[in-house]
Parts: C-alpha cells; structure tokens; sequence
C-alpha cells in the first residue's frame, strides 16, 4: 500500500498579488513561540521578497503553513509532511482537519489583512512524494477513491469539480472547485472541529 | 532496520553502482548515527561532505546542492525543483559560490534526495565540509567577448579531478578553487580563492598553447587575503597535477586544529610565497603520472556549446518600454552574432519550485542546456537567439522572472544571514528584502545605478564577499543600556573587477534599520562628487575614510531602547532583536581521514554481518577484506602513507606494523591468510571466521590509532 505522509492542501483566497504579507511576520512571529504546537514549529521562512512565491511560511517538523502566492492564486497553504496514520481516506481526513484547523486561527487572528476572503470552493490538493505518489494512473487507481469520499464529506456527492494534474512530471494531486461555496463555520462543523 | 534499507535500495538499483555505493555507505552511517553506533562528530563531518549543513533552527538541514561552474540544465532543474517541492519549503537558493541550497530538510530524506539527484547526474559530494568546494567559473565562458578562450572543459576537469580524490581529503579547511576567463571581469573573482586559474596563451614551437596565470592562496572571511602569484603561465597539462599537489602540501602542513588559520591562505602567508612554490613543485615531481591529468585536453581545445536554434535579428520596432528597460539591463549580446545572454534576475537568489519548473520548460524551448547560475545569485541562460528575445521575455513575464536590473545595485547579493545559518549575527537576507522593498517604493533611481554594487554578509564570515562590494554590509551587535541592537559594519571600495582586485575597509558601523540610508547617502555623494570617469573604489580612496565617516555620522547613532524601540528589531522581523549564535559548521569539524576510514571499516564489518546473515557468503568474505584494507590503510596514512601514492597495503603494512611489533601479531597474521587464501567460495563457516577476525583487525586498529594519535598530541 502506498505510504502517504506528504499531502498539501490550499485554500485559495481573493486576495491580490501584491498583498502586503507583512502582516503574517507577525502572526506567525507569535505562533511560532508556541512550543506545545502539534506541528512542532521550527521557524518561519520570509519569502515575501518573491514575485509569485512561497510567500511567509511557518515551517514546523510535522507540517508547514503559510500564506502562498504561488501555483493558482495566492492562499493558505498547508503541507503535511508526516505523522499520518490508518487507511488513505482516514489520512487524507486528517490533512483536511489540521489544514482548516489551522486557517481558522489565522482568520481570527487581528492583522489577518481585512477584505482577504479565503474561498472555500477553490482548493488545489497535492501530493508531495514522487516516490510514494508518482502522477500514474496506478497511483490514481489507489487514491481517488479515498480523495472523492473526503471531499464528497467536505461538499457533498456532485457539489464539485474535480480536475486531475494531468502533467505527469508535475505532483499527483487536484484542482477542486465547488459550484456553491459552503459558509466556512459549516465547513468546519463537517470536519467535526 | 536493516532490512528496510535493503529493500529500499533495490528501488535504486540503476544508479551507477559507484555512486549508489557511496549513497548507501551515507545512508547506513546515518542510521548507524541515529543508534548510537558511531559518533555524531563523525557523522557530522561525513553529512557535511555530503552537503547537507545543520540549520540554526534544530533539527533541520540545509542541503548544499554542488552545480560546478554553475552548469546546468533543464533536466536537473526539473529534479532540483522537485525535490524543493517535495523535501524543502519549495524554493530553491541559489549561493554566491554557484551551488543551490534547498532549506529546511528533514535529515532522513536526505539519502533519497541525493539519489535523485544522482539520477539527474548531480552529487553533493564535498559540497561542505574540509574539502574542495564547488568549483566556480565565469557564466560567460566561451560566449564572451573578453575571454583568452572557454575555460569551461578546463575547469570542469578540475572538478571532476579533485572530486572524492584521495589527496583532497584530509585538510584541515575547506578549498576553493575558480577559473576565469580574462583578468579584467569580475565574473570568477578568481583572486578571492585558494587557487585562481587565469586563462592564459602563449607560443611555443610556432603553435598556442593553452595555459593558466595561477594564483593562490586567496580568501575572504574575517581576514580576507589577495591570493598571490604562483606562476605566470602554467600549462594546461599542468593544471591537475599541480592542484594535486598543492593539495598535498596543504594536507600535510596547513593548520588542524586552530579553525581560525585553517584556510590554505594562512599556511601561503606563513610559509611565504617563495617557499609554498618550492614545496608544491618538490611534491609535484613526486606524484605518481594519472592519464586523467591530460585526458581530456583534446576535447577541450575543441569544446564548443551547440545552440538549440539558428541566429536570428531582433527588430526592436514597436517593443514595449519593459522588454527595452529589460534588454538593457539583463541581456547581454554575446561573441557568437545573433545570439545573446539572459540573465534572469533572482531577488536574493530565490526561485520557487513553480518558476524553476517553468524556467526550465523555456530553456527547453530557445536554447540548448545551456544554463548557469552566477555568483551574483542569478541565472543566466546562454545561446538565446536575439530574435527569440521577446518571446523569451514573454515567457519570463508568465513566470514573474521578467524583472529588469541584473547587474545593478539593486541586484542586491546576500548570505543566509540569521535567517538559517548558525553564525549569523544580524539578518543580511531581512536586510536585503528591505532593499528589495524600498527599490521599488522610492530609491528607484539608486536601484538602477551599474556602477555601484552591494553585498551583505549576517556576519564577519563574508559568505555574502562584502569585502569586494563598492558598499558592503556585515552584520554585528551594539549594546545600549540593558538591550541589545543588531547593526551593520559598512566597508566602502572592494573591487569586484579584476577578477575581485581589492578588498573594502570598515567605515562606520550603523543600526540595521540604517542602511538602506547609508546607501542612498553614499549614492548621492558619489553622484555629486565623484571625478569624470572615477570608479567608486577610487572615489572612496581619494575622499578618505575620515570625509566619508563624517557623512554617515549622523545614520551611525544607535538611540536608547526607549527613545527608538524599532532600533533593537532587525530587518523584516517584528520581533525583539536577542543575539544567537552557535559554532558553525562550516569549517567541519576536523575529523583525520584515519577516523573517517576506521569508521568506513567498521561499517564494513557490519554489513559483512548483514550478508552473512543472509547467506551471501562471498559479499560477506569480500567486506571482511575491504575492512581489513581500510583499516591498515589508515593507519599506513598516520606513517605519511597517501593512497594516491599506490602502495601495496599488505606489504607495507607488514614492514610497518607486523615487523616492527606495532600490531598485535596474531591479528595480522590473520589478515596476511587472508591475502593469499582470497575471498570466493569459502563457505559459512570460513565466512563466519573471516567476520569475526576482521572484527578483531579492524577492533586493534582503532587502539593502535588511538595510541599514535594520542601520541602525536
């Protein structure tokens, strides 16, 4: 069976390119003091110098989050890199727990920039292992099933689009898109948070 | 354990079976490391050879990504991109010295990160540690308009030479080595290494000889030297050769123990220039002849890159006023008509995963693989045909890479600074965003300036070559009352012309924040005085270090904790400046090759265990007696025995060892039996001895070498 452990998940928002990160120095400033952290912060990384770049990122042992302004559009991006345990639709559950977990401490945060609204029908899931997870359709075959019932939880059955990374050298992963935004509190209500 | 990592080394079975090897032998001294099974000093100094540098924060890792002569192509930055994407935080840093570094790794992916880097043809072998580093070259090699001739075959022989060469690995620091094409450009800065190499011809028998004017002992560092003339012309034939024996004579007498004279710039200095030659010249008459010193020299003098696509004109008619700004700053036209060079502009030399999969699709497109990174933390791609350009600058535009100003002062360089490294004392990289930010929002005109340049360091070390800048930055501290402020050391008129000619002075040391004043200041007073034609080192020279303190005076004022709060902050970081450093690793720590190949003999014992375990009677004979070869060899080397010298290690160790009483006999009479009985076909039983006396061999070894080092001491 194939060992997921690295899956990225990103929320995109309405935010512009040229959003001031500045703000998110000083949010992930604090949390990164947080030492009884699940994630294990380590440190954060400013990319913000970076024309569609990785922006500001929390980096942490378990996972790294940040406010990305790459691939798609700028977002919240949460990559797992390990600690994930039980069958693929139970990890990639958890993936999608943590990712929105996290997130909605971001929003509450009070510099988080006013009129930035992250889009909870637009997500682009990825997953970061060529070696676990090579763009087949072998892997496809072995992972879609669990990716559909997270996301029909997450949306309901038929509420989305689904559209495979088609590229073969690029990551195995999707570019989710749901007609019907659902409200963010009734989202996280669907992950049991 | 062992068993996972059998199984996950079949998945590697098409690697060349001499790199796979070496990536295995890392991978199981790492996990021998993680079970208390051989020191962490060992391990520490056999990861750094691997490139992989612990970070400031713990438990994370740089890895050094050697590229030499910053080549590389599509190919390999599709790789280095994926494994950005998939082990680091998704970019990719490109250094001063040509290499890429991926930041934040977690240590156990670092075995299959460099075996997927060996499927792209890329090692990091020796890219930190006490070894020869990355080999730098000009970017422009064999398209430039100044050069002698295309250094490039010549360098990259170089550093394919002292790559895991056996007389390169026992000094005491690590070893820099760069090639330069002309002596007037910067792009090499060949006189900031331990050799320099200056392409060179001359006469002889009626034909052109190619050959090299050879500096060394060149460093930068806390005290930074100018390398000195070796030789006005040393043949190309001669050049390996003669960097291996330099590499002898620096093993054999440069400093160990004392990390701050370890450099080979401090052993040129105390031994003076004269008699380094003396000494490097006696060594080279007695190297044993290696054909791969002359190998390659045909194929050199024909070398010659194949551009993808034929020359073409540009018409500049109805192009957009960013193409022209772009044209102006970040294309090049190079020797060959109808072709140019671009360079793609890096802020701080970061480049996402994303854009180098991009970058590399274009490249796949207009040119050939010919790709290098440069030492101002850039890109450049070569061989673009000059009618391809806006099609090239539209595909730039797609991926954000499009920025103009390459080469001025707002293509800022800058070290990792506080941001990863242990050393770092300030944030040169905060400071450098901070630039990057008030270049575009009002210090736009200082931006564009091509005739100053800065470069910052987040310490003394000069990772960020501050000392060669018109106006470089270290970082520093500066305590006030009971608070503590990160400031920076301004040093005015390095030269990087001249391949890096002359090396700035400190002027003033000024709070961190003050910087981007210092340099808008500077900039203005340049404009404003500066002599017709006067370069800003000479200006610096003739205004004085007392005129140019006094116009900083008032940017130099560091105010008390409670009048400026925002002073004990540094750049980009909202949080109260506290000082914090460790000892780096960048030198290494100095670990004698007789330890490293004890421990290599060791491993190799325990993975006789592992065959013999498995019924693989004849691999397990076969470890058992490349133990015992390992183990006499280091302790041969103690004797001043090198293995570059091919010795015949049993007979040497027999007159050495076994003759003289030094070895317990018994065990070495074990190791002569097995020299003549060989290594097939034993059987399990004989096998099983075999392990077991090797054990013992390899046991009395360490206490031997235990006993001549202790010695030594």
């Amino acid at each position: 069976m194939t060992e997921i452990q690295k899956v990225s998940v990103k929320i995109l928002s309405d935010a512009p390119q040229t959003l001031d990160l500045t703000p998110f120095l000083s949010i992930f400033g604090r949390w990164r003091a947080d030492a009884n952290h699940a994630a294990q912060w380590v440190d954060l990384a400013d990319y913000a110098h970076m024309a569609r770049g990785a922006g500001i990122v929390l980096i942490g042992h378990v996972c790294n989050f940040s406010f990305d302004m790459g691939t798609a559009a700028p977002g919240v991006l949460y990559f797992r890199k390990k600690g994930l345990e039980g069958s693929n639709q139970q990890r990639l559950w958890a993936v999608f727990r943590d990712a929105l977990a996290i997130s909605r401490c971001l929003l509450r945060e009070p510099e988080f920039p006013p009129g930035v609204h992250l889009q909870t029908g637009r997500l682009e899931l990825a997953f970061n292992d060529r070696l676990e997870t090579p763009n087949t359709e072998d892997t496809d075959c072995e992972l879609r099933p669990a990716v559909s019932a997270v996301l029909d939880e997450l949306f309901g059955r038929g509420a989305y689009e689904l559209e495979r990374q088609r590229d073969p050298a690029k990551l195995y992963g999707f570019s989710v898109r749901a007609a019907n935004l659902p409200a963010w509190d009734e989202w996280i209500a669907r992950l049991g948070l | 354990m062992a068993t996972s990592i059998l199984t996950e080394r079949d998945r590697w079975a098409h690697l060349p079976p001499a790199v796979k090897e070496e990536l295995d032998v890392y991978e199981t001294e790492l996990r021998r490391m993680q079970h208390g099974l051989i020191s962490e000093k060992v391990f520490l100094e056999l990861r750094l050879r691997f490139g992989v540098y612990g970070q400031r924060q713990p438990g994370v890792q740089m890895q050094r990504i050697k590229i030499p002569l910053g080549m590389l192509t599509a190919r390999q930055m599709d790789r280095i991109a994926d494994l950005a994407e998939e082990y680091a935080d998704g970019v990719c840093h490109i250094t001063t010295r040509q290499d890429v570094q991926l930041h934040f790794v977690n240590i156990n992916d670092t075995p299959n990160l460099m075996r997927r880097l060996a499927e792209a043809g890329i090692t990091t072998r020796e890219a930190c540690g006490n070894a020869v580093r990355n080999v730098c070259a000009c970017p422009k090699s064999g398209v430039c308009h100044e050069e002698v001739f295309d250094t490039t075959p010549y360098a990259r022989a170089m550093a394919y030479f002292m790559l895991r060469h056996p007389d390169a690995q026992n000094f005491g620091r690590k070893f820099k080595i760069a090639f330069s094409g002309c002596e007037d450009q910067a792009c090499a800065l060949a006189l900031m290494h331990d050799i320099g190499a200056i392409a060179q011809v001359r006469e002889k028998d009626g034909k052109l000889e190619r050959g090299f004017k050879v500096y060394v002992g060149g460093g930068l560092g806390p005290l930074p030297y100018q390398a000195k003339l070796f030789s006005e012309f040393v043949p190309a034939a001669e050049m390996l050769p003669l960097a291996q024996a330099i590499g002898r004579v620096f093993a054999r007498l440069g400093e160990k123990k004392n990390r701050g004279r370890a450099r080979m710039k401090f052993l040129v200095g105390q031994l003076g220039i004269e008699e380094f030659i003396r000494l490097v010249l006696e060594e080279r008459q007695k190297l044993l002849p290696d054909p791969r010193w002359t190998d390659y020299l045909e194929a050199a003098e024909n070398f010659a890159e194949k551009p993808l696509r034929p020359p073409s004109d540009l018409d500049l008619s109805g192009r957009s006023p960013e193409f022209i700004r772009w044209l102006r700053t970040n294309v090049r036209p190079q020797r060959q008509p109808g072709y140019a060079t671009v360079t793609v502009f890096l802020p701080l030399g970061d480049i996402s995963a994303d854009q180098m999969h991009g970058l590399a699709a274009l490249c796949r497109r207009f040119v050939n693989d010919t790709i290098r990174t440069t030492v101002e933390q850039n890109i450049m791609v070569r061989w673009v045909a000059t009618g391809d350009l806006p099609d090239f600058y539209d595909g730039l535009r797609e991926l954000d890479l499009a920025q103009t100003g390459a080469g001025t002062l707002g293509d800022v360089t800058a070290c990792p600074g506080t941001d990863s490294c242990k050393l770092g004392i300030a944030s040169s990289r905060g400071l450098a965003a901070l630039l990057h930010e008030k270049f575009h929002n009002g210090l736009s005109d200082v931006a564009a300036r091509t005739d100053l340049n800065v470069k910052i360091s987040g310490c003394f070390n000069s990772c960020g070559q501050h000392h060669i800048a018109d106006i470089g930055f270290f970082g520093s501290v500066q305590r006030k009352g009971g608070h503590v402020a990160p400031v920076f050391q301004v040093l005015l008129g390095g030269e990087m012309e001249g391949n890096a000619s002359a090396y700035g002075l400190a002027v003033a040391k000024v709070p961190s924040q003050n910087a981007p004043a210092v340099i808008k200041k500077l900039s203005d007073l340049y404009t404003r005085e500066r002599g017709e034609n006067e370069r800003f080192s000479d200006f610096v020279r003739r205004l004085g270090k007392a005129r140019i303190k006094e116009e900083l005076e008032e940017l130099t004022v560091l105010p008390s904790y409670e009048e400026g709060p925002a002073y004990y902050k540094d750049n980009r970081q909202p949080w109260d400046y506290h000082m914090s450093t460790e000892q780096g690793e960048c030198a290494g720590e100095v670990v004698d090759q007789s330890e490293f190949m004890l421990e290599d003999a060791d491993r190799l014992v325990f993975e006789a265990t592992l065959d013999l375990d498995a019924g693989r009677y004849d691999e397990a004979a076969a470890k058992t007696w490349a133990a015992n070869l390992k183990a006499a060899d280091a302790l041969l080397f103690q004797k001043g025995l090198l293995l570059s010298d091919n010795y015949n290690t049993v007979e040497k160790f027999r007159e050495l060892f076994f003759d003289t009483g030094e070895f317990y006999g018994t065990f070495a009479e074990n190791f002569f039996r097995a020299a003549q009985e060989g290594n097939q076909g034993l059987g399990p039983e004989k096998t099983r001895r075999r392990v077991e006396e090797a054990t013992l061999f390899v046991e009395m070894a360490q206490t031997v070498y235990s006993r001549m080092a202790g010695a030594k001491v």
